[in-house]
């Protein structure tokens, strides 16, 4: 076994391994950094260059991808508020307030020492449970991921900041949207209204990205300012937050197990294990002066950064070990594998036990060079956060829309990214906490399916035999009373918070809760024709979604006189801007329809940047033209992309 | 010989050496491949593969992207090849599903008219399970009549390989549990090393290419028959690397003692012929020009032919895909419009009793 890790050791360091280990992490920054694409495009992109190459160059270059994503999705999360890869989101949950307080550097430095060290300790756990793989993994059933699903669930309060009754129902919401599609063990696709983009179930990343980065653009572009809303203050600095991970070390090592384990665990993966990790500090004791969760506390960076760069060396033990690959990510793994000649199973951890241990040596290299690399360029990134948001708004909306193509190609796609960013903005205004809604949209697939599967294999009697069943069943019981407790304890400081969140956004607030009580009693009829497996579902989150939902909005209604008479009864400068944005969007979509995309795209920054923003000619011309050479060079020499066929060209 | 150098041949003969004009054609062009599934699956790999020798076949030595195009339950990637310009450069291999879809809802109909058939490909299916089911040990199909405990793990209800497994044991008189949506075959996989479910029909690309070596070899079970698939003059194709391993119809007929007939066996072999056998269609858009799509069928079946795919396509996935020739596979789509009542009949009443 020594001989073998030593063996891996040096096939790492063999040339052109190196090489191509490099090559592969300067890629998966990228990918990482740029909203909606990620680890798995970069694999599709690359996996056919690897045809033909040495066994372990070819492994260093695609695990350089994979290894590093979640380190660099951080810079969106930190500097836009928008998640760099599906794996990030509960990051932005702190990562941005520091951003807005001026502090990204030091967000930045928790951040990368924080991925490098669960990178790294990933690595060695994978190394060191390969002689137990099969009893690890298997100790894990259908009724355990129903369980964990739950456990998920209970950290609504947490991702609420004191606005309980929104959290859940908008908890409720994305449950109630992630039953969009084909249930799992039945034929006729639920609430899809017969358009075949939604035959499958919304897709999360045009989701997410409409969620909170057209909300966070759109603020920026309001409110004409730069996304730090305090002066440059060098002292919060990189070594600032560098030394923030390091004397956090018993959370960093915590939370690298959380996505350790989370990875190991197939159908889970980055974007739940940062949730779980996010969730596991928040409900931690906050030292004295210690800034509230969400509104910029550096240890809501640390714990979900460690937990996602730890996730790949969790992802890969039944991958590798078992021939299980547990997500999507190591689905196309596994194939890479197979093409290579590895044989996933037996034979990696027998006679191919030295090309095993080389990728834990890979994934401990690349995650060591990745954060490396981004700490020497974060303060100059970090220094983006000063800059006015005009110049930003532009080109962040290009890499958005664009990451919702490249997801699913469709204009459905953009239009669910303006569908789900007026939600969010909504939410946003009104209060309502987005993480909620993206919570249930992560965990109702996996809740429905292991429920169902369950149903159909395990009697009530199994169920109670199971010891690790009953450990997660009375976790769940603590971990309700638990957000019970903290959630009555911390009304009386967050409700004033809450509030004076919600009060600008009063009538957005009062608007959702009225419109998802439509909606959930809307969601019941249906269901009632449907088989039990697919119906079950729905007809417990529709009930419940509309209690919450009635809840938020009696409570706002009780408040409705209280807003100062100020105010007004017409719609604010900043609502009419808002609705100038999103429909300056909706044309954008209208004109990508109409004569393509780069023309929308490149029209989109020029009028944006011309008009609106009545910057100079010269930077105005320079800055469109920046932004036509990047769909040339990224999205069709290298994504090798395909746009939409233009309605008007076509006619012509 | 064999089959697959017969109709590779055959092919030839039909189609005759590439007129001169196509010679050129390719030079410094890339051919973009639209698959309906994801990247990491079978259907991606065996493209991905199988790509990197076409070239070689190709005068001018064209590049390849294979590109996913998934979602609408497989629907997107059939839409985007067939609405592309029909100029060669962009082809579907994609993963076809005719039979049921012929049967199923009009949304998952597909009018593959619209599309220029350049081949067939398919991969066999096969059985196997746990050797400890209910406290007694399989050795194999004969301990089948009379076990308890005996739990199907499946896809989804719709999926062909849930459907033949149910009627498969059906036909045996095997009393079993179904659990069915994991969705995908390693989910399955796992649950059946959990001994959450311990039987399972998948196709033998899979099998060969890790479960055998994770569940059989690591002695938690065993392989139980293949499905025959027939060439064109009725004889069987396909049975590379299933050594001694029984095939379907003879596992019937030592345990019932005579040969499998009836309409639960006319439904199983037209699933298994139409899915297993032409898992995926590949083709070009209607009104690609008649050269091109010559070029495009001899290349293809020379490639078939070539002894480093196959070398790479036995390593990859334990044997080398069914090669059904455009004739063959123009026949078949024709026989889709007129499904026989009773197997229609047959395989949606399994798909209803089978939804949970």
């Amino acid at each position: 076994m020594i001989d073998a890790f030593l063996s891996g050791l040096g096939l790492v360091f063999t040339w052109p391994t190196p090489l191509y280990l490099g090559l592969g992490v300067l890629f998966g920054l990228w990918l990482g950094a740029v909203p909606g694409l990620g680890g798995i495009t970069g694999v599709v992109i690359i996996l056919p260059f690897t045809f033909g190459m040495d066994t372990v160059p070819a492994l260093a270059l695609i695990l350089g991808v994979f290894a590093v994503t979640a380190t660099s999705d951080t810079i969106a999360s930190v500097m836009l508020g928008i998640p760099g890869t599906a794996a990030s989101q509960a990051t932005v949950m702190d990562g941005y307030p520091m951003a807005q307080k001026g502090q990204a550097a030091r967000a930045f430095g928790a951040a990368f020492t924080a991925s490098a060290i669960g990178g790294v300790l990933g690595g060695l756990a994978m190394a060191a449970s390969l002689p137990l793989i099969r009893p690890l993994i298997l100790s894990f059933g259908t009724p355990e991921f129903f369980l964990l699903g739950a456990l998920g669930l209970t950290m609504v309060a947490t991702v609420s900041g004191g606005a309980v009754s929104k959290g859940l129902a908008a908890a409720a919401a994305g449950l109630l949207l992630s039953q969009v599609g084909f249930p799992v063990a039945s034929e006729e696709p639920r609430y899809w209204f017969e358009i075949m983009y939604l035959i499958d179930g919304f897709p999360l990343i045009p989701v997410v990205l409409g969620l909170f980065a057209l909300p966070e653009m759109l603020d920026l572009a309001v409110r004409n300012a730069s996304i730090s809303r305090v002066d440059r203050d060098e002292t919060e600095s990189l070594t600032a937050g560098i030394r923030d991970a390091l004397r956090n070390w018993w959370l960093v090592i915590r939370c690298s197990w959380i996505g350790i384990y989370i990875g190991m665990l197939p159908g889970l993966g980055g974007m739940i294990a940062d949730w779980v990790a996010y969730g596991h500090v928040a409900q931690s004791k906050r030292a004295p002066g210690e800034p509230e969760y969400g509104t910029g506390n550096v240890r809501g960076v640390i714990a979900p950064e460690a937990a996602n760069n730890a996730v790949l060396g969790g992802a890969l033990i039944p991958t590798v070990g078992l021939g299980i690959p547990g997500s999507a990510s190591m689905a196309i793994l596994l194939g890479a594998f197979t093409i290579l000649g590895l044989a996933p199973g037996r034979a990696m951890l027998s006679t191919q036990l030295d090309i095993t241990f080389s990728l834990v040596w890979m994934l401990i290299v690349a995650n060591i060079f990745g954060a490396g690399l981004l700490m020497i360029v974060s303060r100059q990134m970090a220094r983006l956060s000063f800059v006015s948001g005009h110049l930003i708004v532009p080109g962040v909306i290009l890499f958005v829309f664009m990451g919702a193509w490249l997801d699913t190609p469709s204009i459905a796609s953009w239009l669910t990214v303006l569908g789900f960013g007026a939600l969010g903005y909504l939410m946003k205004r009104g209060g309502w906490p987005r993480p909620a809604l993206v919570l249930g949209f992560v965990l109702g697939p996996v809740m429905e399916s292991s429920l169902v599967l369950s149903w159909q294999s395990f009697s009530p009697a199994d169920l109670l035999a199971r010891p690790l069943s009953i450990a997660l069943a009375v976790l769940l019981v603590v971990a309700l009373v638990f957000a019970i407790r903290s959630t009555l304890k911390a009304r009386d400081v967050s409700s004033l918070r809450a509030a004076s969140r919600a009060l600008g956004g009063h009538p957005a607030s009062i608007f959702l809760g009225l419109a998802l009580s439509a909606t959930f009693l809307a969601a019941i009829a249906p269901a009632l024709g449907w088989p039990p497996s697919a119906r079950r579902f729905p007809l417990v989150i529709a009930p419940l979604g509309a209690l919450f939902a009635a809840v938020a909005l009696v409570t706002d209604l009780r408040a409705w006189p209280k807003r100062p008479a100020s105010e007004g009864r017409g719609p604010d400068p900043e609502t009419l801007k808002s609705a100038g944005f999103l429909l300056a969007i909706g044309a954008m979509i209208a004109t990508a329809w109409a004569f393509g995309q780069p023309v929308a795209l490149v029209g989109f920054v020029a009028l944006y940047l011309g008009l609106a923003t009545r910057h100079r000619i010269g930077w105005t011309l320079l800055y469109a033209a920046g932004a036509a050479l990047a769909l040339y060079v990224i999205y069709h020499r290298v994504l090798h992309v395909r746009w939409l066929e233009p309605a008007l060209a076509l006619w012509g | 010989m064999p089959r697959t150098t017969v109709l590779a041949g055959l092919a030839a003969l039909t189609l005759g050496a590439p007129p001169a004009l196509a010679e050129d054609r390719y030079e410094g062009e890339t051919i973009r491949i639209v698959i309906n599934l994801g990247a990491g699956g079978s259907t991606g790999v065996m493209a991905q593969l199988f790509a990197n020798h076409w070239a070689d076949h190709i005068p001018g030595n064209p590049d390849f992207i294979v590109q996913p195009v998934t979602g609408g339950a497989q629907m997107a990637g059939i839409i985007e090849a067939r609405n592309a310009r029909p100029d060669g450069l962009t082809l579907a291999w994609v993963s076809w599903s005719g039979p049921t879809r012929a049967i199923g809802p009009a949304s998952q109909n597909v009018d593959w008219s619209d599309f220029e058939v350049i081949a067939g490909m398919g991969v066999p299916t096969m059985a196997y399970m746990r050797n400890d089911v209910g406290g007694a040990t399989v050795t194999g199909p004969a301990d089948l009549p009379g076990l308890s405990g005996l739990q199907l793990g499946g896809y989804r209800p719709g999926s062909y390989l849930d459907l033949i497994g149910r009627m498969s044991l059906d036909l045996l008189g095997i009393e079993y549990g179904y659990t069915t949506g994991f969705g995908d075959g390693s989910s399955i996989v796992a649950a059946l090393q959990r001994d959450e479910v311990n039987f399972h029909v998948t196709p033998a690309g899979n099998y060969f290419g890790g479960i055998e070596d994770n569940v059989v070899g690591a002695g938690i079970g065993l392989p139980l028959w293949y499905y025959e698939l027939a060439g064109p003059d009725g004889q069987p194709v396909g049975l590379e690397g299933f050594g001694d391993m029984p095939s379907f119809r003879s596992v019937v007929e030592d345990l019932t003692g005579a040969p499998p007939e009836g309409p639960l066996y006319d439904a199983i072999e037209w699933l298994n012929q139409g899915m297993a056998g032409t898992t995926w269609l590949i083709a070009a858009p209607r009104g690609v020009d008649a050269e091109t799509l010559a070029l495009l069928r001899e290349s293809f079946a020379a490639t078939v032919e070539e002894p480093a795919f196959r070398e790479a396509a036995t390593a990859t996935a334990g044997s080398v895909p069914v090669f059904t020739g455009p004739a063959q596979m123009e026949t078949m789509i024709d026989g889709l419009r007129a499904v026989d009542p009773a197997i229609a009949e047959t395989v949606t009443s399994y798909i209803a009793s089978g939804t949970q």
